[in-house]
């Protein structure tokens, strides 16, 4: 062996599997049931053993190109087909087609007298024979139990039996062996001593008036399966089990972000609003607009283009729409474009299950980008609480397996619980909006804030979220004064506030105002006084020229003086007269 | 008088491959019908290994298996017919003693 070569590829092949083709079984068993080995499936009357093995066969022969043998031993070829026609199933056409056959193999119960030793290798031939016929690749025996009513020697039965799933491993046809459940043992019969390769155990309980069917791979020799009980349905397309849909949790998980239909929510949640294909519960009690904001997503969903699913628990298509128009959402164009599909169905008038399955047919069929159910809690009436939580999860997991968005609605009952989401489903949830009343100042008001939403930095704020004629908003609450105030609290609150301001700024001016009169007043006093300083200065100018005037003269004078007494001397000078400058 | 309107009785033996057993019980079917209705017999054995059509016609489970199919109504028995009594009354043998 060269070195680093992979160490599984030393082990033996895997298990090889047929798959089933059934809806969530091949998931149970990883890949469907062993390959050319006997499977047992056991339950009750009435439980699906039959329909299981009719659509082991059907799509055998349909989508895997393995025709199948089926062996009836109760029911007449008429009557099985008759009884799968319903389902979808057009057994006469594949019959036709080499592709599937029926052989009606009456056992008359203890008619016939026994005397000394005997084998069944009449019904080794009959089955062998079948087989080679169409090369069956697929093969089911539907119920071989009868053969202990028909004959009395049990022992013989047994050891005959033992040879017969002996004989279909070596002609290496997947089988499927089917048995009736018995009192202490799986099947009444111990069947399970001689297929031990791997069981099936259907189941079908009620409980609270609501029949669910549940199946359970109770062993799978050298393969891992899903070991718990899986509820499945039998619908108009055959049998469907609901697993949740990987063992594990590894959906994609998307980084792109959805607006949630209302702009400042959007902003709360990080500015970006929800991620697609997460999961987000709206709870809050009664008239809390918790339908609304769930309608504002469908609005937005569809605004982008994309499909929008709305499962309504509560109220009728009509009155949806209605009721949104009235807060400015007008959703009949999404509906006439084929962008949203409102399905409105009573909780009660199926089980949990059906719904479950109906979710799944419609979304399959629908091809959403976003699932909105409203409210889920309106389930509990045809449910426990386990159940709906089981349900909600296994919900969950198909839609976020195909990257789809849910959003469901919770009522609370108020009171101190509210952020007691009822069902407890809000662990399973990525996002968790909670609208709650506010009631003060006898008013009740809607404040809004997001209690978790994973893998965002979400706003830890209320707000008031606000109904109009003109749309939803989310607005500011005051939260002046250490008080969370919302509606008309709020807005006269902000009146108040808006006063007080008015106040103030009127009182500011006027001390402005009066300062700056003192201002103008100080200002004007410093005019006058500049004016009087100039005037002074004036003065005292021509104080001074008349000042240097009068000296001169004074001057004058004197030499005039001078001059006359000494009149000899200059007297030209003199003969001109007096000059004064 | 009543011996010439007794009917032959019709009997077939529904083996697979001549073994042990098929003889055995061919052997004991004809020791039983020598007994009851000698000389008033004719049995027939088909192997459905050759005829595997007929284990669905006939409705053939368990092998061997002895059918008196005249005069009807039908009366089937299995097994080895190692009971001898009870093989004549399955097989209403003693009907027309």
């Amino acid at each position: 062996m060269k070195r680093g070569k992979p160490r599984v590829a030393a082990l033996p092949p895997a298990l090889e599997k047929a798959p089933t083709g059934i809806r969530g079984l091949d998931e149970i068993t990883g890949g469907g049931l062993p390959r050319g080995r006997p499977t047992l499936v056991c339950g009750n009357p009435g439980c699906g053993k039959t329909l299981l093995g009719i659509e082991f066969l059907v799509h055998g022969a349909l989508d895997y190109d393995e025709p199948g043998y089926f062996f009836a031993f109760e029911e007449t070829e008429e009557e099985l087909t008759r009884n799968v026609t319903s389902l979808g199933f057009d057994l006469r056409r594949l019959a036709a087609r080499n592709k599937l056959r029926t052989d009606y193999i009456p056992v008359e119960r203890h008619e016939i007298e026994e005397t000394g030793e005997y084998d069944l290798q009449g019904l080794f031939i009959r089955i062998g024979s079948a087989i080679d016929s169409i090369h069956a690749k697929r093969v089911v025996l539907d119920t071989v139990e009868v053969l202990f009513a028909g004959l009395t020697n049990h022992g013989i039965v047994r050891a005959e039996l033992r040879r017969l799933f002996r004989f279909l491993k070596d002609k290496g046809v997947t089988a499927i062996i089917t048995g009736e459940r018995g009192k202490d043992m799986l099947t009444r019969y111990g069947l399970e001593e001689y297929v031990a390769d791997c069981v099936i155990v259907l189941d079908n309980r009620i409980s609270d008036q609501v029949s669910t069917r549940r199946l359970r791979v109770m062993k799978y020799r050298g393969s891992t399966h899903g070991s718990n009980e899986y509820p499945f349905l039998i619908t108009h397309q055959g049998i469907s089990v609901l697993p949740v849909t990987s063992l594990g949790l590894n959906h994609d998980a998307s980084t792109k972000r959805i607006s949630t239909g209302v702009p400042r929510l959007d902003t709360l949640l990080g500015g970006h609003g929800y991620y697609r294909g997460s999961s987000v519960l709206i709870s809050g009690s009664a008239g809390t607009g918790k339908s609304t904001l769930a309608l504002a997503f469908a609005a937005a969903t569809c605004q982008r283009g994309e499909r929008c699913l709305y499962f309504a628990f509560e109220e009728s298509e009509r009155q949806i729409l209605r009721n949104m128009r009235s807060v400015g959402l007008h959703l009949e164009p999404f509906v006439k474009q084929g962008l949203l599909r409102i399905h409105a169905t009573r909780p009660s008038c199926q089980g949990l299950e059906s719904h479950l399955a109906t979710i799944h047919d419609l979304v399959t069929e629908f091809k959403p980008s976003a699932v909105i159910a409203d409210p889920v809690t309106n389930l509990t009436s045809v449910g426990t609480l386990t159940d709906v939580k089981s349900m909600m999860a296994r919900l969950i997991d198909f839609l976020k397996s195909r990257q789809i968005s849910f959003l469901a609605t919770s009522l609370t009952a108020g009171g101190d619980n509210e952020q007691q989401s009822e069902i407890g489903i809000s662990s399973l949830m990525d996002t968790w909006i909670l609208v709650r009343n506010l009631e003060a100042g006898g008013e009740r008001n809607r404040g809004l804030y997001i209690l978790k939403s994973r893998g965002m930095a979400h706003s830890n704020q209320v707000r008031e979220f606000v109904l109009s004629d003109r749309g939803l908003r989310l607005v500011d609450v005051y939260t002046g004064q250490g008080t969370v105030l919302a509606g008309s609290a709020r807005l006269s609150q902000e009146a108040r506030d808006r006063a007080e301001e008015t106040l103030h700024r009127q009182e500011l001016a006027a001390q402005r105002a009066a300062v700056e009169e003192k201002r103008a007043a100080a200002a004007a006093q410093i005019t006058a006084l500049q004016v009087q300083m100039r005037a002074a200065e004036e003065e005292l100018k021509r104080l001074e020229i008349a000042a240097g005037l009068r000296e001169r003269a004074v001057a004058q004078n004197s030499a005039d003086i001078s001059r006359s007494r000494m009149a000899d001397k200059d007297l030209t000078k003199v003969s001109g007269g007096l000059h004064i400058h | 008088m009543s011996r010439q309107r007794a009917p032959i009785w019709q009997l077939r033996v529904y083996v697979a491959n001549w073994k042990t057993r098929s003889a055995l019980t061919v052997a004991n079917l004809e020791r039983i019908c020598d007994q009851s209705v000698p000389g008033h017999y004719r049995i027939q054995i088909v192997d459905l290994l050759k005829h595997p059509e007929r284990c669905q016609k006939d409705g053939i489970l368990a092998l061997p298996t002895v059918v008196r199919y005249f005069p009807g109504p039908e009366r089937r028995v299995i097994g080895t017919l190692s009971d001898t009594q009870a093989a004549i009354a399955a097989l209403e043998l003693d009907a027309m003693k």
